[in-house]
């Protein structure tokens, strides 16, 4: 699965990225995972299946929803608990929930 | 405390997301955005005209005209390409045709600029001294075009016409009625020698930039920065984006006083956010990182002071706002907020006492602490005074530190007796 995560500038997901990928490495499934900034979403959004936006950047979760729904991606804030400890197993089960509901 | 928390997050962020979110505030802050890359190329070439190594500087002194040059080529067109790039982010944003509204704001903004009496451009208004004006007419040649387009006064092409053609002539009417009213406008002004440039700037850029650029406002403005941070959203980008074509207009006064010989007339800049008020990342958490790293009894906490060091270095602390965490959390936020206040007006006060050198130089926010309190001033002493700064909030963070931490142990120790007792509780990572 293509996950996209956003934050405001794409630094502290790019954290966040490693994690991830590691986790879904040792899990054995295939996902690419990628971050990039608020800015670039329109740019990135048509590559992934799911988009996870930062909770720093909650404050955008309306229009970036929009953006997603319309083009039937999977949208959600990344919890912030796994977020500040760059938990990279629970985001990936968050990301994969999106996609299953 | 409590109910303080639940007053920013039901008032004070749908209020200042609000703000940040305006769309013509946004579209300042993308244009002004995409110039950062130019004036940190113009920036590199100022610390090498000016090296902080006297040695250095003596050989570097037949070429600073030169080395200048570069700098004067993209900081120095700072306002000209700003009247494009607003445009340009502007008429995005509505889904216009960016390429023509960006072409026509910079003739515009050519049109309300005085030229010398040999014909030739006034290089002073290109730089941030005609930022406000190239604000002003993007907006309104944007706005002018899209009033237009939506009142259906615009020129449309049969089908079958390319598109490209078919938007250059729809910008034909709108575009002729911007240039016209603000060659009016101009024209009226010539007449008492004056003109666009010189009125906006004296009745509304040099006030703002007086007001912005004063200690206690630039203090308010961190202050509502990290007031956002405190319930987690990201308060640098919105306060800074509203904020940053005053910061990056002072930053740039004193890139142009520098290469001119002049002394550095601003203490606060964008630049005095990014090395004393940002070290470690928003709330100078740097002091708080290594604590956590080396003095946490909490394994909770040592493990995010592992993970939060790397990213620290590069003024990156989300894993520490999110995962201690400051966010939503009264104890730390009393630090988180003052910190970097108080390492801020220590520096300015060092500053304007002449301990340091001012800063003209811009390093990218996510310069490591020392090397950019260096580079920006090209003064030894600045990174002394930012380790004093650090130290600083050290102390600030100390006591809160030791209060979360202990709070934490106990509650690992308390989890760990019931484990003991009931197999069967596991403890969250």
């Amino acid at each position: 699965m293509k996950i996209l995560l956003v934050c405001a500038s794409g630094m502290s997901t790019s954290l966040l990225v490693t994690k991830m990928q590691k986790a879904s490495n040792d899990s054995g499934s295939q996902d690419e995972i990628f971050a990039c900034s608020v800015d670039q979403l329109e740019e990135f959004i048509d590559t992934c299946e799911v988009v996870l936006i930062g909770p720093q950047i909650r404050y955008k979760a309306k229009s970036i929803g929009e953006i997603a729904a319309g083009k039937n991606k999977g949208f959600a804030i990344i919890d912030s608990v796994s977020y500040g400890m760059v938990d990279g197993k629970k985001v990936l089960e968050q990301a994969y929930a999106l996609k299953q509901s | 405390m409590e109910k303080f928390i639940k007053w920013l997050e039901e008032y004070y962020a749908p209020v200042a997301a609000r703000i940040g979110e305006q769309r013509h505030l946004k579209a300042i802050r993308d244009g002004i955005v995409s110039l950062i890359p130019l004036l940190l190329m113009g920036s590199l070439f100022l610390i090498i005209a000016f090296p902080p190594i006297p040695a250095l500087a003596k050989m570097v002194e037949p070429y600073v005209a030169s080395l200048c040059s570069v700098n004067n080529a993209t900081m120095g067109l700072m306002g000209l390409m700003a009247s494009f790039s607003i445009a340009y982010s502007l008429a995005s944003s509505y889904k216009m045709d960016p390429l023509g509204n960006g072409l026509i704001s910079v003739a515009t903004f050519m049109l309300a600029t005085p030229f010398t009496k040999d014909g030739n451009i006034t290089a002073g208004w290109m730089g941030s001294k005609g930022l406000f004006v190239a604000m002003i007419i993007s907006i309104f040649a944007v706005e002018v075009q899209r009033f237009m387009i939506r009142k259906n006064l615009v020129i449309r092409m049969p089908e079958g016409v390319p598109p490209a053609v078919a938007r250059s002539f729809m910008s034909l009417i709108p575009g002729f009625i911007t240039i016209t009213v603000v060659w009016f406008i101009n024209s009226v002004l010539s007449l008492s020698a004056t003109n666009v440039q010189d009125i906006i700037y004296k009745i509304l850029a040099a006030p703002l930039l007086s007001l912005g650029g004063s200690l206690p406002a630039f203090l308010l403005a961190i202050f509502f920065a990290q007031l956002l941070w405190c319930i987690g959203i990201h308060g640098a980008a919105l306060v800074g984006g509203v904020m940053s074509p005053v910061y990056l207009t002072l930053a740039q006064q004193n890139a142009a006083a520098k290469a001119a010989g002049l002394p550095i007339p601003n203490i606060v800049c964008q630049q005095l956010w990014d090395v004393y008020g940002n070290i470690g990342g928003s709330g100078a958490t740097f002091a708080l990182v290594l604590m956590l790293l080396f003095a946490a009894r909490s394994t909770q906490l040592k493990a995010l002071g592992k993970s939060g060091i790397g990213p620290a270095f590069f003024a990156i602390n989300e894993p520490i706002l999110f995962g201690m965490p400051i966010v939503m959390n009264p104890v730390l936020m009393i630090p988180f907020i003052f910190a970097p206040l108080v390492s801020i007006t220590i520096a300015y006060f060092a500053m304007d006492a002449g301990l340091v050198d001012k800063m003209f130089a811009m390093a990218p926010w996510t310069t490591p602490p020392i090397i950019n309190a260096f580079l920006d001033s090209g003064d030894m002493r600045s990174a002394i005074l930012q380790l004093f700064c650090f130290g600083v909030t050290g102390i600030i963070y100390y006591p809160f530190f030791k209060m979360w931490d202990d709070a934490k142990a106990k509650e690992e120790a308390g989890a760990k007796q019931s484990k003991k007792s009931d197999p069967n509780v596991i403890i969250g990572a």
